[in-house]
């Protein structure tokens, strides 16, 4: 019996998405594109933020003591540096190690040298992010010469910095979109119900409730945003299996390839329909006279 | 029992300049057939507005079936239409939808399963005489027949009480009377029929209790018509 309501309040709910199907065609695409933005914008910054830990543990922060710098002063500074917040481990390498570790790397330089290293701290961070704060902090600790502390700094903070900016100016697109779309969606149920003004007068005459005669614009818009949403994750799912294939090509490794269509879609397709949902509304209460 | 219809001193004031109704009372016992008669922009169309609450009374009251409907919520509205059949001024028919379809839409959109629809379309289709046609579409149907169905699609609830504005007004003599003839045979099954009409020739061959309303006052109430 809901079943066969269902079916009727849908039917309704089709016939107008037929009947304005440009308009349909605009907020669907638009949505999708909005949706395809954000969500590919979401994606990207999950892999930033998880690529951001592993750079991370592998760039070595390095403190290096002043020459001479005696035994208590640098299992104490050592202590300290594993108090700093941001690192995940630190380890003493004493000169004869640094040495050792040089001379296997670069023999051909060291073979006439004595040993100029000093003793020095191998810092592992947990977020890239942090090295500024953690630098400053390893520079005042006891026993470290001036400007005794290195990492990669520059190139890390200009690839942060211009994925953040690239972050902001797609957010920034996607949400113009996705008002974009919300205006389409919102003038589509609106023609509707123009467009439905005998039927909606007549389901008044007989009877009909006030959420059947509003549903079918409801369901209209729930409509064109969980397609738009579904798209949207349909088109990320192969945007990250093209650009993994190509990766595969280009490196001629053969690597893991895949992408979880499902939640992606369901949960864009999800959005999507809240969305449309809410834009409908939005229309039929700008509608109320023509609704009674 | 009380009456099936009571207006007492209502009055409908559509703004300070325009008053639709003006101090009117009247009760309406079941299986009555009244004519509202009168000019147009009398208040006709006023009364049976109020009836189905398209229109609330600026004052007094409105009862129908022992309940005062000038104070229904907004959202009780759709069920007290249920109870009655409305047949408005134009047909209001779905031009690009059947004969059958028209009337299956509206039982449709009130909750009816495609079951019963199937099973009751004939039926109220045959009540009005229109069965043949099932599937012209409103176009290709004469004045007359356009009525028909809207009168068919007013019967989906099996209503008690009828309330038909002007249904013979764009007619000629002979389709008027075929209209009159099912509202009397709808009316002689019980159905309480109020009918607006300022046509003077279905009035006098088809005499009942007539309402004389004249700039949204009635004039004179008489069963007769000289
Ligand atoms: N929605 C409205 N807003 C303002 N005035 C209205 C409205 N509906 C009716 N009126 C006015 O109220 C008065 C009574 O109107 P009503 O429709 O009841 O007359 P009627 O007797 O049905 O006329 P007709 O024979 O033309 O259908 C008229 O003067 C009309 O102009
Ligand atoms: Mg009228």
């Amino acid at each position: 019996m809901w079943f066969d309501r269902l079916g009727f309040l849908v039917g309704e709910a089709f016939t107008a998405l037929r009947r304005n199907r440009w308009m349909t065609f605009a907020a669907i695409s638009t949505a999708t594109a909005a949706l395809f933005l954000l969500g590919g914008l979401f994606l990207t910054w999950l892999q930033v933020s998880r690529s951001a830990q592993a750079v991370g543990e592998r760039l070595p922060v390095r403190a290096f003591f002043r020459y001479g710098a005696e035994q208590e002063v640098l299992t104490q500074s050592l202590a300290e540096a594993r108090q700093i917040p941001g690192v995940r481990s630190v380890r003493l390498v004493t000169k004869e190690e640094g040495w050792k570790d040089f001379q296997k790397k670069y023999p051909q330089v060291a073979k006439d040298l004595d040993n100029p290293l000093p003793d020095s701290l191998h810092v592992q961070l947990t977020d890239v992010e942090q090295v500024g704060g953690v630098a400053a902090r390893l520079q005042k600790l006891d026993g470290i010469q001036p400007d005794g502390v290195r990492y990669q700094n520059d190139q890390q903070k200009l690839v942060a910095d211009g994925l953040r900016t690239l972050h902001i100016v797609g957010i920034a697109l996607g949400a113009m979109m996705l008002l974009t779309s919300g205006v389409l969606i919102y003038n589509a149920i609106r023609l509707t119900i123009v467009a439905r003004r005998r039927e909606i007068r007549i389901m008044q005459l007989v009877g009909a409730t006030r959420a059947t005669v509003r549903a079918p614009m409801v369901i209209e818009g729930l409509f064109q945003g969980a397609i738009g949403g579904a798209l949207a994750g349909a088109l990320i799912g192969g945007s990250v299996l093209g650009m993994q294939r190509l990766a595969a090509n280009l490196s001629a490794q053969s690597f893991q390839t895949g992408f979880n269509f499902g939640p992606w879609m369901f949960g864009l397709g999800l959005a999507g329909a809240a969305y449309g949902v809410l834009c409908s509304l939005f229309a039929l209460r700008d509608s109320g006279r023509q609704l009674g | 029992m009380p009456s099936l219809i009571q207006f007492r001193n209502t009055c409908v004031r559509y703004s300070d300049l325009v008053t639709g109704l003006a101090d009117f009372s009247l009760s309406v016992e079941r299986g009555e057939f009244i004519y509202l008669l009168g000019p147009t922009g009398s208040g006709k169309s006023t009364i049976l507005k109020l009836l189905y609450r398209e229109v609330a009374p600026t004052s007094g009251e409105v009862w129908l079936d022992g309940e005062n409907i000038g104070q229904l919520a907004e959202r009780d509205i759709p069920f007290l239409r249920r109870k009655m059949g409305i047949v408005p001024q134009d047909f209001a028919l779905l031009p690009n939808k059947t004969v059958w379809e028209n009337v299956g839409y509206a039982m449709r959109a009130i909750g009816k399963g495609r079951r019963e629809v199937r099973q009751t379309i004939p039926r109220i289709l045959d009540q009005v005489r229109i069965g043949h046609r099932a599937d012209a579409l409103p176009h290709q149907l004469s004045g007359g027949e356009q009525q028909r169905v809207a009168i068919a699609r007013s019967l989906i609830n099996d209503p008690p009480l009828i309330l038909a504005d002007e249904p013979t007004g764009n007619l000629d003599p002979e389709h008027s009377l075929e209209i009159l003839q099912i509202l009397e045979e709808l009316n002689s099954k019980g159905t309480t029929v109020l009918m607006a009409t300022h046509d003077m020739m279905v009035v006098n061959r088809c005499p009942h209790r007539i309402l004389r309303m004249q700039g949204g006052r009635m004039q004179k109430e008489g069963a007769l018509v000289v």
